[in-house]
């Protein structure tokens, strides 16, 4: 077989046993791998019955057909699961380099089921799989296990794990792999924990094979040329990592603060990618086979790790009111180290903050407390004091209080670091997603409302803007089951993607079967959603964003206009007024058999 | 007249400085300032006056601020 290695793992945690299956070539075809399998497979096997903290919940390990090849960015891997913070399908990828591994070892996908009695990890060694006590893991931080695992297992393995967060089912935790890299959101890492799963250690040899080597060699080539030569994708990443957006963000008045808020955050500059160059960049770094590089190596006067990425930073930082650079840093190798979701963490932490002004719930945090953001990371990964409510994510949190209101999340999952009422398409991709509040799920309209990328559109008119989330949700679908990553697609598009999955599976792909494979992801995505009881009335964003206009800058007296962009963006689905797809879109995306609603 | 340039990322290196004062015409526009400055049209800049996106033939006003910055993303 080629791109695709022929087999799944699956093991049972509760029976402790392990079983090979061959890949139903079909469905893979139809949804390449990673993120479009994964989806698959939850839709096939975890009903609405099936509570996200249950053994009966799935974890869907998976990589796609350009997973480890050549291809420019195409270190990464996905997991798929019900998540226990949203209750949807919720899918997050990952790079660094255990995707990599664990597709060398001879499969496409690890389905994990079931529910140890004890803590264990997992280890698999190309055909050679293991079910090993973690007894002694068990409250090691994400860095020590990692450390303790390489020692036992040996050195070349990668390791996949969670943190104390995931083991105490705390409801905004990670899975990391290789140190500092992140499935970061909805929670997923409190699905591993429940199922006492503490790590994934993986070490391949086999080798992926390619269809046709000498057209991949051709459009390698070509693609790499093109991602080397884009300014974004040579320049700007490599150089300031993706913290490079602090000031373009704040400048034009969307660069959230306090907990949404202001929409200028006065201190941008001291936190923005320009400063982390010039003060704790020790080294630009990278995924598995990467030539962009935008990770940063950083260090502190106290300490050495990776990051900020832009969304920690401001999650953390602005979004807390914390100016300081270092305490930002430290906050997120912290989060890094627990196996906690910076964006979900910060929007937490920020709610509690807001409360605490606002008078509702004296939670002792205050906007810009920079001594007390450590304590509390601490806290809400060991469920200690208030962390132990701040532990459940900022709905549930500030929803204990009546005051919803102050959570600034959708359909429980903290928001990102763009205040959409200056960038009206980016509102209602928010609102749409899949997975909750999330800049990709929902499309990055972003990029060509505020980055001119393709093109500059009118970030305030939103009339039309629901062909652009279509468009970027469905292409990142497509790209996020390939699996490769969202920033090579400043430099390629779909008719790259095309040859290069011809070049690798040896089966034709147009570009439009690349963006139509997205289209029918999203769609199965939201029947699975619409089954779990999600409907046009999760599809919204928090009142703050709906009825307070901005005070100042240059997004002021703005609110999202969701419902007529709502409408527009079913319409374009082809689903009806409520979000449900309708019977001849199924058909078109060969969805017939799935359950309408 | 005067306004202020505020530059981003890659033009800081570019043009040695992170902002700066500039003394204007009348009717100077955004593409007056880059011939000034030194910097290409054609580098796909992208340019907000007061935080918001103008083109290339926006004509400045007193006290303008003008952002510049490369061709960038993250997220």
């Amino acid at each position: 077989m080629n791109g695709w290695m022929g087999k799944i793992l699956r093991i049972n945690l509760t029976e402790k046993s392990v079983r090979e299956e061959s890949i139903d070539l079909d469905v893979w075809k139809k949804y390449l791998g990673g993120r479009g399998y994964g989806a698959k497979v939850l839709y096939d096997e975890v009903d609405s019955t099936v509570d996200p903290l249950d053994s009966r919940n799935i974890l869907v390990f998976a990589t796609g057909p350009l997973t480890g090849t050549t291809a420019a960015t195409s270190g990464r891997y996905s997991v798929t699961t019900k998540s226990p913070l949203t209750g949807t399908v919720m899918d997050a990828n990952s790079g660094g380099k255990w995707g990599v591994w664990f597709k060398k070892c001879g499969y496409d996908a690890l389905v994990v089921t079931g529910k140890s009695q004890s803590p264990v990890y997992i280890t698999i060694y190309d055909d050679q799989v293991g079910i090993k006590n973690a007894t002694h893991l068990w409250g090691k931080d994400v860095h020590q296990t990692t450390d303790m695992l390489m020692e036992t297992e040996g050195k070349g393995v990668s390791v996949m794990c969670i943190g104390s967060a995931g083991e105490n089912l705390v409801l905004i935790s990670a899975i990391m792999n290789d140190k500092d890299r992140a499935l970061a959101r909805g929670g997923i890492g409190a699905v591993m924990g429940s199922k006492n799963l503490k790590a994934v250690v993986v070490r391949g040899t086999k080798k992926i094979e390619i269809a046709d080597p000498e057209r991949m060699k051709f459009v390698t080539y070509e693609a790499n040329k093109l991602v080397r030569a884009h300014p974004i994708t040579s320049k700007g990443l490599p150089e300031f990592g993706t913290s490079v957006l602090v000031n373009i963000i704040n400048e034009a008045g969307i660069f959230p603060a306090r907990n949404y808020q202001n929409s200028q955050f006065e201190a941008a500059e001291k936190i923005s990618g320009e400063s982390i160059t010039d003060q704790i960049l020790t080294k630009k770094a990278g995924c598995w086979g990467c030539i962009i590089q935008c990770a940063r190596k950083t260090k502190t006067v106290n300490e050495e790790g990776e990051g900020p990425e832009y969304e920690s930073n401001w999650a953390l930082g602005a979004n807390c009111g914390i100016d300081d650079l270092e305490v930002i840093t430290e906050a997120n190798y912290l989060c890094n180290k627990l196996g906690l979701d910076t964006i979900s963490t910060g929007g937490t932490i920020s709610c509690a903050m807001e409360l605490n002004e606002q008078g509702i719930i004296n939670t002792g945090l205050k906007f810009g407390d920079k001594n007390k953001l450590k304590e509390i990371i601490q806290q809400i990964a060991h469920r200690e004091g208030i962390g132990d409510e701040l532990a459940l994510g900022s709905k549930r949190f500030s929803a204990r209080y009546g005051a919803e209101e102050y959570s600034m999340q959708v359909k429980g999952l903290e928001l990102p670091a763009y205040d959409p009422r200056g960038a009206q398409g980016q509102g209602l991709a928010y609102a749409i997603s899949n997975r909750g509040g999330c800049h990709l799920r929902g499309g990055y309209v972003i990029g060509t409302e505020i980055l001119g990328s393709p093109r500059m559109i009118d970030r305030f008119v939103s009339v039309g803007k629901a062909g652009y989330a279509v468009r970027s949700m469905d292409l990142g679908a497509a790209i996020d089951s390939m699996v490769v990553c969202r920033f090579s697609t400043y430099a390629l598009n779909e008719y790259v993607w095309a040859r290069l999955l011809t070049a690798v599976t040896g089966e034709s792909y147009e570009p439009e079967e690349v963006i139509g494979i997205g289209e029918r992801i999203v769609n199965l995505e939201r029947l699975y959603n619409l089954r779990e009881g999600f409907s046009r009335k999760e599809d919204t964003l928090p009142k703050r964003l709906l009825e307070e206009p901005v005070k100042t800058g240059p997004a002021r007296g703005r609110t999202v206009k969701l419902q007529e962009m709502l409408d527009e963006y079913y319409q374009f689905r082809g689903w009806d007024e409520n979000g449900v797809p309708g019977e001849k879109k199924l058909n078109q995306l060969g969805l017939e058999g799935n359950i309408n609603g | 007249m005067q306004i202020k340039v505020k530059l981003f990322a890659s033009l800081r290196n570019q043009i040695g400085k992170k902002e700066l004062d500039m003394n204007i015409s009348d009717r100077d526009k955004i593409s007056d300032v880059l011939k000034v400055l030194d910097l290409s049209e054609k580098e796909n800049l992208i340019t907000m006056v007061n935080g918001i996106h103008c083109k290339m033939d926006y004509v400045l006003k007193n006290g303008d601020v003008l952002s510049i910055f490369p061709m960038i993303a993250g997220g």
